[in-house]
């Protein structure tokens, strides 16, 4: 099968003028002479992407991410290498760019379709489902700054997933709106995957680019770091992310990139979910919530004293309230350490594990463990709850709770290794 | 062949984008140029007693001479404000046309090249209308323009050069700000050195080429050759501003089409 995109060797190098006339001229100087300085965005970058393949790119703030995904969808030119386009390409580089608030919906729908490369018959046909996706109802005929925010997204990604095209092209689309959305959204992209087309796809959420992504792409300063099976890629760069935020955390910053990574690393758990404070409210449609998060040692809820590990049965009883419409949610465990570096983890949607709901979708995930492996040291508990699959986050309590452990001998790390030594 | 789409879609959404909420609409670019109609028409007609050859009628009474003279010089001062109105809507709008839509040229694969384009399109309102008026004016005097059917002989090349226009300043106007600012003035004078409220023979003999270099200026004698005085049409000086305007537009495409790689790194 041919690759619907082929690129090779490309860069993407900006030169910076000190007056915008300069970079006027420019192109009409003659190309041995130079104005301005050049800065590097993008070398040396090659793949292909051939039909229903979906690669995931990620990348700290700055690695060249976003020049990558602008020179695919041609909105610039590239500096060296060659971009091999087979099919059409539909791109959501920005959702929502183009509307104009003055106009009603339906308006906004016909001007953005075209603008996106939507031929009218196209448009004509596909119009229902537009509208049925958007789920704005009667509102369609109004301005669309009369719009909430979730609205105008839900009907710029309905209008943008419309399009058919072999190559589609998202920019973070899938860490906007809420949980509802971010499920019905992200069930839609892999529709479409489905189908046939192929996806780039650049997020921050990594559990998005494992649900669906084969292969990752990790880029580091405008060059490949890793190219390969997502699972793979992924590890290394959450390695890489968790080394950068250990390094800062225990003062011991070298150069600029390191801190770099732990700023995003700082940033990451927002996109997980919601605030604690902001999920309060009561009816969650289309998602679930943690009411209460109740964090046992010994049966104790004190968890002011340090407890052996040796003796340590630990439970985590994790209250929710969800959707009764919707499959009862799963849950996971999270241990890390004080500087917030991941040291295990327990997922019930691994274990098939279905938790029983009453009638208002009310329920307790309870995790229970006879002793917590861990070393002496302050660790940091944290409770998650993710749709049946275990793909979208809807709520997270990350610490719920910080426990102090001690444990007899000199073991050094995290944990004791649970093996055993043979005397012969 | 969606670009026919997408071009209609942004025309339509450009011209309702205009007109929309206000409480006269579309009506407006009607009222527009018959206010300064109105105002040219009273200063330069009644105060300064301009008068526009040819539009004396032999069998009229004093009184009647006099409005059939005032709407004669109306209707030439209303060809040329609609030539002028054209031209200085796509001067005043083209510069910040590109550079005020970042996201279409750096988050959509969007052909941006309709952007100029709807421009010139949505410009051509004021001679559609005008053209309309002096018909309809015309008619009612009795003696409907006759030439009617060459309007769009006239309307190639001045939609080649305002198109040529509209490229070349678009494009240029995302690296050079300044021309935003700059364009006021310019039209400003272009209103004078366009013979839009006096005919062209009043102006000197040393003159002259400055105005024959002026396309408006021939835009504007043609079509009141063509509406309000009925003169036989020539073909030489129509050919000559044919080609003119074809090269004009080449060379407007060769500069957008080279300036346009840089859009995205710009914005």
């Amino acid at each position: 099968m041919k690759p619907v995109l082929q690129v090779s060797k490309l860069g993407k190098t900006y030169r910076l003028f000190q007056k915008p006339i300069d970079r006027l001229w420019q192109f009409f100087l003659p190309p041995k002479r130079m104005l301005g300085r050049d800065f590097v965005a993008l070398q040396e970058v090659s793949f292909e992407l051939r039909p229903g393949e979906a690669l995931g790119i990620v990348g700290v703030n700055g690695a060249g991410k976003s020049t990558l995904l602008q020179l695919v969808s041609e909105t610039i030119k590239p500096s060296t290498g060659l971009i091999e386009l087979n099919g059409r390409v539909a791109a959501i580089l920005e959702l929502g760019a183009g509307f104009n608030p003055e106009f009603t919906g339906i308006e906004n729908i016909f001007l953005n379709a075209s603008t996106l490369g939507v031929s009218r018959a196209e448009l004509d046909q596909r119009l229902p489902a537009i509208l049925e996706f958007a789920a704005v109802g009667e509102h369609i005929h109004d301005p669309v700054k009369t719009y909430s925010s979730g609205m105008q997204i839900r009907l710029a990604f309905s209008i943008a997933t419309s399009i058919d095209a072999d190559l589609l092209i998202i920019d973070e689309a899938l860490s906007v709106g809420d949980g509802a959305f971010r499920r019905k959204s992200f069930d839609r992209i892999l529709e479409i995957r489905k189908k046939g087309t192929a996806i780039l796809f650049c997020s921050h959420v990594l559990y998005h680019l494992e649900a669906l992504c084969e292969r990752a792409l990790w880029l580091h300063k405008g060059r490949v770091q890793a190219l390969g099976p997502c699972k793979a890629v992924l590890r290394d760069y959450q390695e890489f992310l968790d080394r950068s935020l250990d390094s800062s955390t225990t003062a011991t910053v070298e150069g600029s990139q390191l801190v770099e990574g732990s700023q995003l690393a700082h940033d990451q758990p927002q996109e997980h979910g919601l605030p604690a404070a902001a999920t309060q409210l009561a009816s969650p449609k289309g998602e679930s919530r943690i009411e209460e998060v109740v964090v046992k040692i010994n049966g104790s809820t004190d968890l002011a004293k340090t407890i052996s590990s040796d003796k340590s049965h630990f439970s985590v009883d994790i209250h929710f309230i969800s959707d009764p419409r919707l499959p009862s949610p799963s849950a996971a465990i999270v241990v890390s350490s004080e500087a917030g570096r991941i040291l295990g983890s327990s997922i019930s949607a691994s274990n098939n594990i279905v938790f029983s709901r009453d009638d208002t979708g009310r329920g307790v995930a309870r995790f229970q463990i006879s002793s917590l492996p861990f070393t002496t040291g302050r660790y940091r508990v944290g409770a998650y709850l993710f749709c049946e699959r275990g793909l979208h986050g809807y709520d997270m309590r990350d610490p719920c709770a910080m426990i102090e452990l001690k444990h007899q001998g000199l073991e050094a790390g995290f944990f004791k290794l649970d093996g055993c030594w043979d005397e012969n | 062949m969606h670009y026919r789409f997408l071009f209609f879609q942004w025309l339509q959404r450009d011209i309702q984008s205009r007109y929309r909420g206000l409480l006269l609409g579309l009506l407006w670019p009607l009222l527009q140029p018959l206010a300064q109609l109105t105002v040219f028409t009273t200063v330069f007609f009644g105060f300064m007693q301009m008068r526009w050859p040819g539009g004396m009628t032999e069998s009229a009474s004093i009184n009647g001479f006099q409005s059939d003279s005032a709407i004669h010089y109306a209707l030439n001062v209303l060809a040329g404000l609609a030539v002028f109105n054209y031209f200085s809507e796509i001067l005043n709008r083209a510069p910040s046309l590109i550079f005020s839509q970042p996201y279409l040229v750096t988050k959509l694969r969007f052909p941006i090249i309709v952007l100029p384009a709807v421009c010139v399109a949505s410009a051509l309102i004021h001679v559609f209308i005008a053209v309309t008026v002096i018909g309809i004016a015309k008619c009612i005097q009795g003696n409907p323009p006759a030439n009617l059917y060459l309007i769009p002989l006239w309307l190639i090349p001045v939609t080649l050069y305002g198109f040529g226009l509209s490229l070349l300043l678009s494009s240029l106007g995302v690296y050079l700000r300044d021309l935003v600012q700059a364009m006021p003035s310019i039209t400003s004078a272009l209103m004078f050195i366009t013979p839009i409220f006096y005919p062209i023979d009043l102006v000197p003999e040393s003159m002259h080429l400055a105005f024959d270099l002026n396309p408006l200026a021939w835009a504007t004698e043609l079509l009141r050759s063509l509406l309000v005085s009925a003169t036989e049409f020539q073909s030489t000086p129509w050919l000559k501003h044919l080609g003119v305007s074809g090269l004009f537009l080449a060379f407007a495409l060769w500069i957008f089409r080279k300036l346009k790689n840089g859009f995205g790194d710009v914005l």
